[in-house]
């Protein structure tokens, strides 16, 4: 029976222009979005290629400043996350602080208008879209006096919603599933990359969640169409809660979150950088300038005077060093938690649940740059002990040549899916609640 | 026709829709009002912290450790920078933060002396949330529920009067067409546009009591012009609405088809046209141009170096090679890289704007944010300043050094900085304390908003227009 159901609300569609415009966003839009955030993904990547290997050709100045990068995801052009603004390298100094390389310059209108990636799209346009399919499922056959005729057959009314709901997300997700594998050709025409195995679970997984989606929206237009005795109500309603769920709330977590929990401003921060280097600065020069005195004093040969210096100097820096790593480590944590915070409490909205997952598991969210940063600066420390294991000697350009290379690590498959199990289970829980309310209030509807 | 405005009206009031739709776009006012004054006091911290500059510290220190008696040196580099500078944020951000983002960072204006740069630095805002959930500015207000609004006073404006049988009363008094349809059309929109300007006006109150809105002289005749601009907005997506409803004989599909349209252009026209200007004009990134210069520049050392072997550089050991005969032509060379990175952006940003017009939205966008100070015409001038300051600072640099000059100064093994290189340094701090980033004035903005602001109301008068058409030949019965 609910099969019979759902397919018949399926056909029906088709012949709607609803289903036209549903069919038209996914496989026209969809694939534009992706076609140009390729192209761009194809110029971030040349661009990381020529400045890794500008910094592998460079000699001079290795011993006092490196510099480590990590490449864009691919799926990046599927699913933007926070790429447009991610920290894609560091700058490491064995006497200043570390600086923050960012992705290279986009268009600044940019900021004006929002990225239409997949992301967008699916979160924004198509759950609104849902909510419009599904809006006259029971008030619009109340209107149409056909509900009651169904209800006369003596089917159990949690079988017609369930029917419906069916139906109604099935006309919503094979548009869409033929859409993502327009997008996919798409991508792999312009990009030419080919993806490994994890990237495919990865695509998987997002197509999956993506549905999820759809579908919770789609439970959202049945359960305020059962709410509503006319169309024009259900319309209303429907739009109140897609602008509450989809657009309100998110932000309104993330500003309570900043307002939770703060972090120094990145003024206050470079202040606090600038004022613990200059207190190393000063201490170094006050025990130079005796130790110079003592040595022309001597007339010490210019080789000696430079291992006395560094001798003086070397423990200062790793002092130095110590502490700028612990005041940024510090500081990471707070945003950490802020961000964790602000995750936690958007977690009511579903297109903030969708937006955590679909980044976690393309490597563009916040978790894959936190790891970069902890990794990146986890080498960068340990690099100069590493060339200097005799601080009094400069290294020559085979012990530089010979230490260990930066790698970048991606999250593996297992922490993302890790990561991705609270907003999921908070889609799952957010899908079972309208469920229940859906069928009970249904179960109470006037079909008259 | 005078009647049926007044009838129009008085309906509207009557059944409270006037008030509803007033009621919901100020507390959508106030509550971008709430999440927006979190950024900005946050703002105005990171620009206080900036100003708070160490100065009895602050310079490069190039002090010589040693120097024995063969004359050769040794030398310790203690160098440290004053604070990057940061734009002051003003109050009508709240009302269109535009591009405030791209011009919020840092500026530093050298960072390897004697070789001066102007550099961005990266955004350091860490909470990547932040950015892609950020508080809804006014802008965003308007752009969704307002227009939202406006499309509802309009969709069921003819066909809802049909349903109800009362449009072919009204037609069988003897009125003419024209105007009932002048009369209606006219009397929901005012109430429309009398409601976002009470909005905006208890708004502006309490924006003003919270932040020095007004202290900004400008900003009386902004907020007036900003207010006129939302409400050309509103009449463009208000005669939208009407043509649909003129268009069709039922209301629930009129208001299918006006939500449908108001997802589209609200939400996926101007993001979309912006990445397709992207496509078709590409941007070289600001390091790969950085990085394009740093080979040209080498390549030029080399070649020089390669036809006269036998030249002398007189390098002064840190600062490696510098044929001083070659760098007015590498100066000349990086200069059109520069300009024709500049040409391809100017190139890639004219294009942006020029295709986001085609949804209203876009011009809407363009006309508030260069009004708020935080536009297109701004960002350019905030780049140019950057421009000008690294000119400035180049030219004063390069006029003092050379080669042998730089030997000459640090010739003494002391501890103390020369004194010619300390007042250089001042007057490099003096020109970068004394630069101000410059402003867009009201009469600047005027004349480029000029073309959104024609467009909307093309726009409007296009659609009434056609709305009237449909409305005369519309099936009363």
């Amino acid at each position: 029976m609910i099969a019979t159901i759902a397919l018949k609300e399926l056909l029906l569609s088709f012949t709607t222009v609803r289903f036209l415009i549903i069919v038209l966003v996914c496989c026209l839009v969809m694939p534009v979005s992706v076609a140009v955030l390729s192209g761009d993904w194809l110029a971030q990547t040349e661009d990381y290629r020529e400045r890794a290997s500008l910094e592998e050709r460079r000699v001079n100045g290795k011993d006092s400043e490196i510099s480590v990068f990590r490449p864009i995801p691919p799926l990046s052009a599927l699913f933007n996350g926070v790429s447009q603004r991610a920290i894609n390298g560091m700058v490491f100094s064995d006497n200043a602080w570390t600086r923050p390389l960012a992705s290279g310059a986009r268009n600044p209108v940019h900021s004006i208008f929002p990225t239409v990636d997949l992301t967008f799209i699916i979160g924004v346009i198509l759950s609104g879209l849902a909510i419009l399919l599904a809006h006259d499922a029971i008030a619009g056959e109340k209107a149409d006096a056909t509900l009651r005729m169904m209800l006369s057959n003596a089917i159990p009314r949690s079988s017609i919603v369930l029917g419906k709901w069916l139906g109604i997300s099935a006309a919503l997700i094979i548009p869409f599933l033929l859409g993502m594998v327009i997008n996919l050709l798409v991508f792999f025409m312009i990009t030419g990359t080919v993806l490994s195995a994890e990237y495919w679970l990865a695509i998987g997984l997002t197509t999956v969640i993506a549905c999820c989606y759809l579908a919770a929206f789609v439970l959202v237009g049945i359960a305020i169409s059962a709410f509503s005795r006319s169309i024009a109500q259900a319309i209303f309603a429907g739009l109140a809660a897609w602008g509450l769920l989809v657009i309100i709330m998110p932000q309104v977590g993330v500003a309570a979150a900043s307002s939770l929990q703060s972090t120094p401003t990145p003024q206050q921060m470079e202040k606090q950088s600038r004022q613990n280097h200059m207190d190393a600065q000063h201490e170094i020069r006050k025990t130079n300038r005796p130790l110079a005195a003592e040595l022309k004093a001597r007339k010490a040969p210019h080789r000696e005077a430079n291992i006395s210096r560094r001798a003086n100097e070397w423990p200062k820096l790793s002092a130095y060093r110590a502490r700028q790593a612990a005041i940024e480590q510090d500081f990471d944590n707070r945003v950490a938690t802020q961000e964790d915070l602000g995750m936690l409490l958007s977690l009511v909205s579903p297109a903030a649940c969708l937006n955590a997952s679909l980044a976690t598991l393309a490597d563009t969210g916040v978790h894959a740059q936190r790891e970069f940063i902890s990794s990146a600066r986890r080498y960068g420390l340990g690099y100069f002990d590493q060339i200097f294991s005799d601080p009094t000697q400069y290294p020559g350009e085979e012990k530089i040549a010979g230490v260990e290379r930066y790698q970048y690590r991606p999250l593996s498959l297992t922490t993302k899916i890790e990561l991705v199990l609270l907003p999921v289970a908070a889609l799952i829980v957010f899908i079972a609640l309208f469920a229940a309310v859906t069928v009970f209030r249904f179960n109470h509807y006037d079909a008259r | 026709m005078r009647n049926l405005y007044l009838h129009e009206i008085r309906a509207a009031i009557a059944s409270g829709s006037g008030i509803i739709a007033f009621v919901t776009m100020l507390a959508a006012f106030i509550i971008s009002l709430g999440m927006m004054y979190g950024e900005y006091e946050r703002r105005i911290e990171n620009h206080n912290a900036s100003l708070s500059i160490p100065t009895n510290e602050l310079f490069f220190d190039q002090v010589w450790f040693y120097e024995d008696e063969s004359g050769d040196r040794n030398n310790s580099n203690n160098a440290t920078m004053p604070l990057g500078k940061v734009k002051k944020p003003q109050p009508l951000m709240f009302i269109a933060r535009g591009l405030d983002t791209e011009m919020r960072q840092a500026v530093d204006f050298f960072s390897a002396f004697p070789i001066v740069d102007v550099s961005v630095q990266p955004d350091q805002e860490r909470n990547l949330l932040t950015l892609l959930f950020p508080a809804p500015d006014l802008l965003f207000m308007i752009r969704t529920v307002v227009m939202l609004l406006a499309m509802m006073a309009g969709y069921a404006l003819i066909c809802g009067e049909r349903e109800a049988g009362t449009l072919k009363l009204v037609l069988t008094t003897g009125v003419s067409r024209a105007a009932v349809f002048a009369g209606k059309f006219l009397g929901a929109l005012t109430v429309v546009s009398i409601a976002f300007l009470l909005a905006f006006l208890v708004y502006v109150i309490i924006l003003s009591s919270m932040t020095p809105l007004f202290a900004d002289g400008e900003a009386l005749i902004r907020l007036i012009s900003i207010a006129a601009v939302g409400m050309l907005a509103i009449a463009v997506f208000f005669s939208l609405a009407v043509l649909i409803s003129a268009s069709t004989r039922n209301s629930s599909h009129s208001l299918v088809i006006t939500l449908f349209l108001w997802l589209i252009l609200v939400f996926t026209v101007p993001g979309m046209t912006s990445l397709a200007a992207q496509m078709m004009a590409p941007v070289d990134s600001d390091e790969k141009v950085a990085r394009l210069k740093f080979e040209k520049a080498t390549a030029l050392e080399r070649a020089y170096a390669e036809q006269h072997p036998d030249e002398d550089t007189t390098s002064s050991g840190s600062y490696g090679r510098r044929y001083d005969a070659v760098q007015p032509q590498i100066r000349e060379e990086l200069r059109k890289l520069e300009e024709e990175h500049a040409r391809k952006r100017r190139l890639q940003m004219t294009l942006t704007t020029d295709l986001a017009r085609l949804s209203p939205i876009g011009s809407l966008t363009f006309a508030v944010t260069g009004l708020s100070r935080n536009g297109l015409a701004d960002y350019r001038i905030y780049r140019d300043d950057l421009q000008e300051i690294k000119t400035a600072i180049g030219a004063e640099v390069n006029s003092i050094f050379s080669n042998q000059r730089i030997g000459e100064m640090f010739g003494r093994s002391n501890f103390d900085l020369h004194p010619e290189l300390k007042n250089i340094v001042y007057t490099l701090l003096g020109l970068q304390a004394e630069h101000a980033f410059r402003a867009v004035d009201f009469a600047t903005v005027w004349s480029l908003i000029w073309v959104d602001i024609g467009l909307l109301a093309t726009i409007a008068i296009v659609l009434a227009g056609f709305a009237f058409f449909l409305f005369s030949r519309y099936d009363v019965r």
